[in-house]
């Protein structure tokens, strides 16, 4: 007898150096054995700062034409060379960063605010309320990502404001349906029930219990959906729908770009890797985030 | 001598609606519990033991579950309340503890975090009060360093150290009715013996009622003053814990007992009970007991006997006693 219960003892002080250690330590552990997820989550951060202080530190007035240098090749005064009407090519990247950073995170934010709501609620509440939400949902995910936000942009007209609806909006059902699933399988857990016992109310137990339990899942998402997000508005004002002309955002720049590809490819390619590093940078950051939260794939 | 009931179940029947079928798990059992009581429910696994428990608190799915009878806690009928009367009895007059210590804690929040949460939500207290009251219920139920185990998360601690945090948390609000549903089949033999002992000294101090639900008869003998021996869904005996362990009186019961190792006898085989328990969707129509009993008649594969008084507060439902008579051999 004394031998199992020393036996539990010991399994009590193994586990308490532990307990120094919280989960946040595992993570960052866990996280920072992904190379390329420490590499992609240097290049958000980069771009955060652009975001911030971009077009302040930016060499050249984004907006200002200069009818001498038109479509001049990358130089040491004009590292990135300049555009069809002699505007500075990085600065303008540079200020873009901001758009699409602006653009990127507050329509993934709406969305998955939005999104998670319901597929919490969907989820615990069952029934027909959840037959109602996930049917809207497969109406929503049933149209392709960029034509339904075309479809919005036709109702509510173009500009960057009726972008960050469009992208919200094609979030929303994405996160409606993988919430509602981690809600499932948590809502018949045993903790759940045992709270239910205590007497907590519904909505406590969706919002203290469930919500936590969902979180990751919804931390990887939202990471990754910035990338689609910002494919899709540079999409739409590459299409003449969001950013109009004298901004500078990517996709703009693109679209314009691409009347001088034979003869000046940079004017597109620039504002194209632009676009490509960032979707990357957050796809590759939220792959590595999952495998960090995610024990499973660990162990 | 009269005893306050603090709970009082009457024809309870649970019935569950399934897609082409009604199945009715419990059918019409009765029992109370006395104030400072321990009642044992025992029975084998699917015989609605469980389910009789969570009808107590209320927490069988609505869109499924079909209850009737009356359940009367402290003369108050808990089917009819209003959902929001019932959360202010959940975990503050009637609390609960489940099977599965590993799985009943949520692992996202620490142990200080869950117990607290219960006590902000029953007592007026405030944060720091609340913590305090968690500490102490901590040490209460023989945590060591409760000060640095409300900072941990439940995968930290043992099933063992789990239960106990389990049990704190149920009593944290001086509950009047405490249902234990199997709180210790989860666990190995030696935790086992210190919660229940655990739980016998809480009973003491707190003055609580217990509903002990399990299938293990050593768990009834060492804690339980009442026992109620459930069978597919029905009451088949009911009896003081000595008189039921000393003169068993249904066969079910007997078998129960037969099938048990003991310790000052050899055999080379237990005794089992043959068969299975028929499913609810297809129950005979005499005692539900009559296919696998040993001493089956004629009236008992025809009609199903109801629960009858052999003794002063021994009852069995089984043909055998109908005239007062006895088990033959």
């Amino acid at each position: 007898m004394s031998q199992s219960v020393t036996s539990v003892n010991v399994a009590g002080s193994t586990l308490a150096p532990v307990s120094v250690h919280s989960q946040m330590t595992q993570f960052l552990h866990r996280f920072r054995r992904q190379k390329m997820a420490i590499i992609a989550f240097g290049i958000i951060v980069v771009l955060f700062l652009l975001a911030l202080i971009g077009p302040a530190i930016a060499p050249y007035d984004p907006f200002k034409p200069d009818y001498n240098i038109l479509l001049e090749p990358p130089s040491s005064t004009h590292w990135l060379g300049t555009d069809e009407f002699g505007r500075d090519l990085l600065s303008r990247i540079m200020n873009g960063a901001r758009i699409s950073m602006v653009v990127s995170l507050s329509s993934v934010f709406v969305g998955s605010l939005i999104g998670t709501f319901f597929g919490l609620t969907a989820g615990y509440y069952g029934g027909k309320y959840d037959s109602l939400v996930m049917r809207t949902c497969d109406v929503m995910l049933a149209f392709p990502g960029i034509l339904q936000a075309i479809a919005i942009i036709a109702i509510l007209g173009p500009g960057l404001q009726n972008v960050i609806i469009a992208v919200a909006i094609y979030t929303i059902p994405v996160f409606i349906r993988i919430v509602r699933g981690s809600t499932l399988a948590l809502k018949n857990m045993m903790y759940i029930e045992a709270a239910r016992a205590t007497g907590i109310t519904d909505r406590l137990i969706i919002w203290k219990h469930i919500f936590p339990g969902t979180f990751s899942i919804v931390l990887v998402y939202f990471t990754m959906r910035i990338g689609s997000a910002i494919l899709i508005a540079a999409s739409l004002s590459f299409l003449g729908l969001g950013a109009q002309p004298p901004l500078p955002e990517w996709g703009a720049m693109l679209s314009s770009g691409r009347q001088y590809l034979m003869s000046a490819p940079h004017v597109a390619l620039f504002p194209g890797l632009a676009i490509l590093i960032t979707c990357l940078a957050f796809n590759l950051f939220g792959d590595g985030l999952r495998d960090a939260l995610d024990r499973k794939i660990v162990e | 001598m009269t005893r306050v009931k603090l709970l009082e179940v009457k024809e309870l029947k649970i019935s569950f609606a399934s897609q082409n079928a009604v199945i009715t798990a419990v059918n019409g059992i009765s029992f109370h519990v006395y104030k400072g009581e321990t009642l044992g429910i025992v029975g084998e696994s699917g015989c609605g033991k469980s389910i009789t428990s969570l009808s107590i608190m209320r927490l069988l799915p609505k869109d499924t579950a079909l209850i009737e009878g009356s359940i009367q806690f402290c003369g108050q009928e808990v089917l009819m309340l209003p959902e929001c009367e019932m959360h202010n009895i959940r975990g503050n007059q009637i609390s609960m503890i489940f099977q599965e210590p590993m799985t009943s804690l949520n692992p996202v929040h620490t142990i200080g975090k869950q117990i607290d949460e219960v006590i902000l939500l029953h007592l007026k207290l405030s944060g720091k009060e609340a913590r305090i009251l968690t500490l102490d219920m901590l040490k209460k139920v023989g945590i060591p360093r409760p000060e640095a185990i409300v900072k941990d998360y439940p995968y930290q601690l043992s099933g063992g150290m789990r239960q106990r945090v389990m049990i704190a948390m149920s009593l944290v609000c001086s509950p009047g009715l405490l249902i234990a549903d199997e709180p210790t089949t989860a666990l190995d033999v030696t935790i086992q013996a210190q919660i229940l002992d655990l739980m016998r000294l809480m009973r003491k101090e707190m003055g609580a009622s217990i509903i002990m639900v399990t299938h293990d008869l050593g768990v009834v003998a060492e804690m339980c003053e009442r026992v109620l021996v459930m069978y597919a869904g029905q009451i088949v005996e009911e009896a003081e814990v000595v008189s039921l362990f000393a003169n068993p009186k249904h066969p079910y019961t007997v078998g129960l007992m037969k099938s048990i190792p003991q310790l000052n006898k050899s055999v080379s085989r237990l005794v089992p009970i043959p068969g299975q328990v028929p499913p609810f969707s297809n129950m005979p129509p005499g005692c539900r007991f009559a296919p696998r009993c040993l001493q089956v008649m004629n009236k008992c594969r025809n009609e199903n006997p109801s629960l009858l008084t052999v003794q002063d507060g021994h009852n069995c439902r089984c043909w055998l006693y109908e005239n007062g008579g006895g088990l033959g051999g």
